[in-house]
Formats: C-alpha cells, structure tokens, sequence
C-alpha cells in the first residue's frame, strides 16, 4: 500500500524513529546559526544554548519521570526546542531565566497539554513570548543587544529598534549589529532553510509566504525601495521564525493551501505589529496568534475527500 | 461523618467543595485579588462575612419570600451587606479599602455568595447555612490565600509588600499579569482535583431546582449517577 | 393576583429591613469616614509645614504671582505658608509642596515627578532653610540642567509668592528673563543680540564668559560673571564703573567688529543645518549652524522623526581656512554623553584647525551621533566657503 500512497507527515502520525530522524535533520539546519552566534557574540552565548537545551532535555525527563510515562528525550524534541529558544534570547541573559523559561516551554506548553503532538501552540516561540513578558527588562531594551565582539562601536540600537538610516545589507547578511543569538547571522539561516527544504523536512509554502508578505508589506511602508524592504526581512527574528518556527508540523496547517494562508498572515501580522504598534519585534506574537487560529484554517482549507461528492 | 450533619456541613466547603477551586465559582475576585497577599486576606474575609450573614438572613426568611421574587429578594439582602461591609471598612480599614477598590462592590455579584443562597440557604435551617457561609467562607479565603502567595511571592519577590531577600533579584513577573495568573488558577485546580482524588461533590446535596445550570441541562443526567463515598 | 400581592408585599419588607440596617451603619460610620477624608487631605500639608494646626486656601486673584504656582495655603497659626507648584524641565515634570516660614523654605519636596535621573530627585534638599539669596546660590546639576534649573526657579517662585501675598513686591522674573533685561540694559540701542566669536587669532573674546553682538551694528556686550558691559559702535563703554582692564578687553572686541565690516550673506543651505552666515571685510566668515544632535532625522533620511533638539554652533573661520573660534551656544543634550558637546574643553579644540584635519578632535565617548552631527556642521562650513568663494554648487 505504500507504493501507492505518498504519506505526508501528518500531526497524527509520528512514531519515535521518525520524530528523531526529522529532528536530527533540524538540529543540523540550525548549526550554521548556532556557530554564526557563537563566533559573533562569544563563549557566554555557548553557555546560553547549552543551558538551554540542557534544561528543556531535562524537564522532559523530569516530567515524564514524576507523570510516570515513556521517557520521550530519545525524540530529540526537547532538545530543538531548547537550541530554538536559546537563540531566540540576547546573548546576556541570565541564566537563572534561561531556566524558567525552558521549565515553561516544555512542561506548561509542551507536556501539560499532552506532549508531542498534542501540544496547542509552537513551545518555543511562545516560551520567547512568556520571557518578553516576564523578563522585559533583561529580554528587550535598547541597552541589551550588545555589540558582536570584534565590531568597531555601533552605537547602540538594533536595526529595527533603531528607526536609524537603514543598515548596509552585507552587515545584515552577516550579523555585524545587535539582536539575539541565533538571530543575526542571515545568511547562515538561509543556509539552514535550504538544507531542511533539500530534505523535505519541511515545505517552502510557510516560509516563502510569510517572508514575502513582510517583503510586501514593508514595501508598501518604505515608499517602494526594495533595498530598505529586504533590509526589513533581513532584520529580527523574522528568519529564524519563518524557516524554524513557524513551521512546526504541530501547529501549522497540513495542507499547501492552509500553510499559504498560515504563511501571509503571519507576515501579515508581524508588519502590522512592527509599524503601527509600539513594540520593534512582532513575529513571535504573530507566529504565536496563527498558531491558535491554525486548527480553524486546517478546518477551512480540507482538501475534499476523494469519493464523496457535494460541499461540506 | 453524617453527610448532613453541622460538621460536614462546614467542612465540606473548605476542601471537598471549594467554591473557587473546585465548584469554580467567583474567579473574578480571584484573579484581580491574588496580585498580594493582604488584597487576598481582605477580599476572603469580607466576602465570607457577606456570605455569612446573607445566608443566615435569607435562612431566616426562607418561608417567607416567595419563590418567583426570590432572586430579585436574594440580591437586596446581599447588596445590603456588602454596602454595610464596605462602610465598615472605609471607616475602620481605609488601606484595605482603596486595595480591593471596585472589586468589594463586585461581592454583591459573586457566584458563590447567590449560588449558596440558591442552593443551601434557602433550603436549611439557619445554623446549617451559618455553618455553610463559614465552611465556603473559610474554603474561599484558603483558595485565595493559595493563589496569593504563588503570585506574589514568586511573581514579585515580596510578602504582603514586604521584600523576600533572595526573591527580589528572581522574580517571575509573568505570575503577577492576567495570564500567570490563569496559570496559576489551573494548576491549583489540577491540585486539588488530585488530592480528592477527583471525587466530585455529593450528589445529594443538588438537585435540579438549585442546580445553577436547571436552564441549560435538560438531561438531570447528573441526578443518576451515584453519590460520592 | 394573591400571589402577586404576597410577592409585591416581601420585596418591599425585606428592601425596608435592609434599608433600616444600612442607615445604621451609615450613622457609625459617617463621622469616621469624613474625619479621615479631611486627615488624608491635609496630611500633604501637615508633612509640609510641621507643628501646624490647621490651613486655609488663600486666593490668588488680583496678584500677579508666578505661572508655577498652583495653589497657596495660609497656615492658620500664623507659622507660614504652603506653596503648591507645578513645573517642568525638559522631560521632567515636577508636582512640589513648600513649606514657608520667616521667609526661609522650610520643605520643598516633590509631590509627584516623571523625571528618571536620581540626581534630579534629591536636589530638593539643597533648599531647606535657604532664602531667597540662599536659593540664588545653589548650583544647576550638569546632566539635568534643565530639571534642576526649572526647580530652582520654582523655588523662587514659592518665596516671591509668599512675598507678594504678604503685600510685599518682588522680582519674580526668571534667570532667563533678567538676563535679557541685563543685556538690553547694556546695550539700549541693540535690536537683537546673537552670541558671538573671535574673528582673530588672539582676540580678547576668550577672556569673556559670553560676548554677544547686536544685529544692527549698534555694538557689543560682553559678560563675565555678573558684570554686562556694553560698548556702542564708536568704541564707548557705555556702561559705569567697569574695572579697567576689563574695559580695555571690550573695547579691543568692539573694535574688531568694527573693522571686520560685517554681512550678512544671503545663502540657504538645503540640508536646513546653517542658519546665518556674515563675512568680514577680510574674508573671514562666522557662521551660525544647527548641528544634528542625537538621533536627528530629518525628511531627507526617510524616517521623518526628529528625537532631540540641534545643538547651536557658531564658527568663524578665516581666509586661510583656519577655523578661528568654534563654540556651542545652546543644546537641549542631557545625560553626559551630548552635554559634552557643550563645554568649553570639547569645542575649544577646534580653534586652529583647517578642513584637513578638524576631524582629529577626538570623538566624544559614547556620543557617536553627536560627534557626528558636530563634524558634519563644520564641513558644511567650509563646503559653504566653497560655494560662496567658488561659486561652485
């Protein structure tokens, strides 16, 4: 029967080989951002990750250990979750807050709710959300993007905080201004985009759509000059949440047409928060509110059954 | 024990049937309230004073409101004391007072306060629900008091506005917003489910004329299934 | 219809009984609730002035009391008076309570405050006890200058109000205001007075705190300390009493202005950074520019969001491409960083320096934006020199 049928990865077929597979392949997608934000911003930001993933690999255990279920580590689930949250966080957080918010990626967003698969929203994005909130002075703050060692003074701001002069592309590209870890380095995201579509872990739908509307968008905002548009899909977290996170098989639509629509109203969303709202970064909020929408767009965009006639 | 004897009849609202945590009545005050211990304490203690005396009241009178004004009846008598508590307070506690603000006026509305007097005061003699307006009273100031202490403590590193040494440098401040807050309220409620074990309340001391939800429900499935130990 | 009597007739019994209980309570607690009331209100005032034993609102109509002042209260033993004022600095604002007697501020505490530097929030202290000359002689704190000047002043304020309402008569013009007044009194025929620099190499402008010249010719005023001396355009000191060393110095300034044969040049940048230009008989040229301070953007940089006031400059530079003076008059820069743009150590450095290597003055820490709008307005300088000489665009 397999020959006949190509079986996509659903959100309800998952068994532990193949979870762990797919997670390898994203672990290395994430290896060109993880060096890139090690050289760039130094040792501590390698302590951040490891903490990171340490506790997130730990709480699962943890969890599954006290609820006396199957140990779920081996997935490496736990593991992408923390290496995405950490480099989601400035490279001088607190360790201490690394912590909390692991403790909730997993064991509220992740476990409580059922565990793998089960789980409503994309745990680390909505951990990001949680520390913005709890932790606003250490997580935001034009003061906490520190410069990337080895680069002459900026002064201060980061790209889109700043509303400066619009940055050279090629600083962008590489990462020579102030932001979080893993979000920096450009060109070593893309790299790891390519790699996950090459293997078809994931699908080119929700990340095109979604930095395509952003590109759009800021288009229409900048009075139509392409360079200060990609300057905006080059700066913030919009990369490695369109290509990491939003993506997640969990809590994004099943089907091409639903991760097109999942897609352009994230951009949408993240545009709309970034220029007429007060804050400088709106892809987490963004990602995060289609993530609850998203079992209404899976609804909307059914492929019909083949056999059965008339609308439903 | 006696399931309708004195001392059940106050027990059973501080751990069995909490209002807050397992009848889930009242989560409004419980979740603007549970910011700091003291606006906790104050909203538990005026409310069970309101719920006492209202029940006892509306005990008093139970023969002699009749049953299509009783809801119209039932509200005066609560307004009637919260405003007499409210006034006790500005006068003798003004800081508790101006803590707790709009939500003292709010008791009037409290679920738990018209649900008893729906379901128990109406029903019982008038030490029974003196007894009952102290058990809810009591389970409702626990519930709270619980609540508090998590989002305070670990939401704001301080007791009663008073700094806690080590938490101040690491406080969560998330617990103190609505959503920690709702968190929190889960969790406590996942808490208790476990400690009782998941048994839900006696089914004997419902039935559909007091049920909260007579309107909706017109199955009475509840009234087959069997009481708890 | 019996049942809709007993009905009617419950709901009225039990609406009475209630009714009945809360008068009750009304009459235990009324009198607490209102005496607390009047303690709460008068708590504010009571921390003000001590030992007092009541106040009563005393009225502001037919005085002319200063713009700060808010309310004024009379303490009723005769002990002074409390003074609420309303003020504000560049970002700050300040809600004060002061306290009065014997002409002495007796408190002078903030009420409510937006300002975010501490140094702001303590300088109330240095009032307590001070008259109106003690007041005088507190210092501004450099970094919340304008905070603490616009405090300073409010403090006058209260002790001018409490003069004026004794019957008394008082100066209750601000720093600002008697220094125009002392300046136009130097010089009566000037029209307006601008800043101005040296147009030599060893002119005597130096010696000078300020040296302004008036826009119609009609002379100098030059300040140092509390002394304004004018001189007129024939090279008279107009003002008595001047030590002669120091008359000798404004006259030699005087005279420069003189022969320099100012004017005006009709020029208009388009970037909007220089604002007058003049030109002496000798080909030098003094130039009045409105450097970009921090994070100045204007519509040519796309963002159309201006953050903080331009710095105001002026240079004069000679024919031979020598920056002869440089100097910042104003600036709205706080917190350290830009203020350093202000004083005299940074923009002294420029003097002597030509269009190849002003750019060695070093750039003020931390201040990148500063020091770059400053460079950027003394190479419109010289591209300006440029223009005008070459007449190339």
């Amino acid at each position: 029967m397999s020959k006949l049928h190509k079986i996509a990865v659903s959100p309800h077929i998952h068994s532990g080989q193949s979870t762990s597979g797919i997670m390898r392949d994203v672990l290395i997608a994430l290896l060109p951002a993880t060096v890139a934000g090690v050289v760039l911003f130094g040792a501590r930001a390698a302590l951040v990750l490891a903490v990171c993933v340490a506790a997130c690999v730990g709480f699962e255990a943890l969890f599954n250990w006290i609820a006396k279920k199957d140990q779920t580590v081996g997935d490496l689930s736990a593991a992408v979750t923390g290496l995405l949250l950490g480099l989601n966080l400035p490279v001088n957080i607190p360790l201490w807050q690394c912590v909390i918010g692991s403790l909730f990626a997993i064991v509220v967003v992740k476990c409580l709710f059922g565990g793998i698969g089960c789980n409503l929203v994309n745990p680390a994005i909505t951990a990001r959300v949680f520390m913005l909130v709890a932790f606003d002075t250490t997580m935001s703050g034009v003061a906490n993007y520190p410069t990337p060692a080895g680069v002459d003074a900026i002064a201060g701001a980061t790209p889109l905080a700043d509303k400066a002069p619009v940055r050279p592309l090629l600083d962008l590209l590489f990462g020579k201004h102030g932001g979080c870890i893993g979000e920096v380095c450009a060109l070593a995201l893309l790299a790891g985009g390519v790699y996950l579509v090459a293997r078809r872990v994931i699908t080119w739908q929700v990340p095109v759509t979604f930095v395509g509307t952003v590109f759009v968008f800021s288009l229409l905002m900048e009075g139509f000059d392409p360079v200060a548009a990609t300057a905006a899909i080059l700066s913030g977290g919009l990369l490695i949440g369109a290509i990491f996170m939003a993506t997640d098989y969990v809590t994004s639509p099943p089907t091409p047409w639903g991760k097109v629509v999942f897609g352009i109203g994230c951009g949408a969303i993240t545009c709309l928060i970034r220029y007429f709202g007060s804050l400088p970064e709106g892809v987490s909020y963004a990602i995060l509110f289609m993530n609850i929408l998203n079992p209404y767009i899976g609804k909307w965009t059914k492929h019909k059954v083949f056999g059965t006639g008339g609308a439903h | 024990m006696n399931q309708n004897s004195n001392a059940a009849t106050l027990w059973r609202g501080i751990l069995k049937e909490n209002p807050v945590l397992v009848l889930i009545l009242g989560t409004c005050p419980t979740l603007a309230t549970t910011k700091t211990v003291d606006g906790a304490f104050g909203m538990g203690i005026a409310a069970m004073v309101v719920l006492i005396c209202s029940n006892v009241f509306i005990s008093l009178l139970r023969r002699f409101i009749p049953e299509t004004v009783r809801i119209p009846c039932y509200i005066v008598i609560i307004a009637g004391f919260v405003t007499i508590v409210k006034l006790f307070m500005q006068a003798y506690l003004p800081d508790l007072h101006k803590e707790l603000g709009v939500f003292l006026d709010l008791i009037t509305v409290n679920c738990i306060i018209l649900g008893r007097a729906e379901m128990f005061a109406s029903k019982n003699p008038v030490v029974k629900s003196a007894l009952d307006g102290v058990g809810m009273g009591i389970g409702f100031t626990l519930a709270l008091l619980a609540m508090s202490l998590v989002r305070e403590v670990l939401g704001a590193g301080t007791f009663a506005g008073n700094p806690v040494p080590f938490l101040q440098d690491y406080h969560v401040k998330f617990l103190q917003e609505a959503p920690g807050g709702l968190l929190v309220y889960g969790l406590l409620i996942a808490l208790v489910y476990v400690i009782t074990k998941g048994r839900a309340p006696g089914k004997k001391s419902f039935d559909c004329a007091g049920c909260p939800n007579a309107a909706t429900c017109h199955t009475g499935s509840c009234q087959e299934k069997g009481a708890d130990a | 219809m019996k049942k809709h009597i007993k009905s009617v007739i419950s709901l009225v019994v039990i609406v009475a009984a209630m009714s009945l209980l809360l008068a009750v309570t009304n009459s235990i607690t009324k009198p607490i609730i209102d005496a607390n009331k009047a303690a709460a209100g008068n708590a504010a005032l009571q921390a003000a002035l001590p030992d007092s034993t009541g106040f009563e609102e005393v009225k502001m109509e037919g005085h002319d009391l200063p713009k700060t002042v808010q309310k004024v209260y009379r303490e009723t033993s005769g002990k002074g008076f409390v003074v609420e004022l309303q003020t504000s600095g560049n970002y700050a604002a300040f809600t004060i309570t002061c306290g009065i007697a014997d002409g002495k501020i007796v408190s002078a505490n903030y009420t409510e405050t937006n300002a975010t530097y501490e140094t702001a929030k303590t300088y109330y202290k240095n009032f307590i006890g001070k008259d109106l000359a003690g007041v005088d002689g507190v210092d501004v704190i450099a970094g919340t200058t304008n905070a603490t000047t616009a405090y300073k002043q409010a403090m006058k304020d209260a002790l001018n109000a409490v003069t004026i309402l004794s019957g008394g008569t008082a100066d209750t013009r601000t720093e600002e205001e008697i220094f125009a007044d002392n300046l136009k009194a130097a010089l009566p025929e000037a029209d307006a007075l601008h800043r101005w620099v040296a147009l030599k190499k060893d002119s005597a402008v130096t010696a000078f705190d300020q040296v302004y010249r008036a826009e119609n010719g009609a002379g100098v005023v030059c300040v140092l300390d509390k002394t304004f001396i004018g001189v007129d355009n024939t090279g008279k000191v107009l003002t008595e009493g001047v030590p002669a060393n120091l008359s000798e110095k404004a006259v030699s300034i005087a005279n420069e202005v003189i022969q320099a044969k100012l004017t005006k040049v009709d020029y208009t940048d388009k970037n909007k950074i220089l604002q007058a230009a003049y030109r002496a008989a000798d080909g030098t040229y003094v130039f009045y520019l409105d450097a970009h301070g921090y994070g100045w953007y204007d519509d040519n940089h796309g963002y159309g969001e201006q953050r903080f006031e331009p710095i105001e400059m002026c240079v004069s530079i000679a024919a031979d491409g020598t920056i002869v003076d440089c100097l910042t008059i104003a600036h709205k820069e706080t917190g350290g960083y830009g203020a350093v743009a202000g004083t005299k150590e940074y923009y002294s450095q420029y003097k002597g320096k030509t269009e190849a290597n002003y750019q060695e003055v070093d750039a003020i820490a931390g201040a990148t934006y500063t020091t770059d709008g400053y460079r950027e307005a003394i190479q419109v300088c010289f591209d300006t020199i440029k223009v005008l000489e070459g007449g190339a665009q």
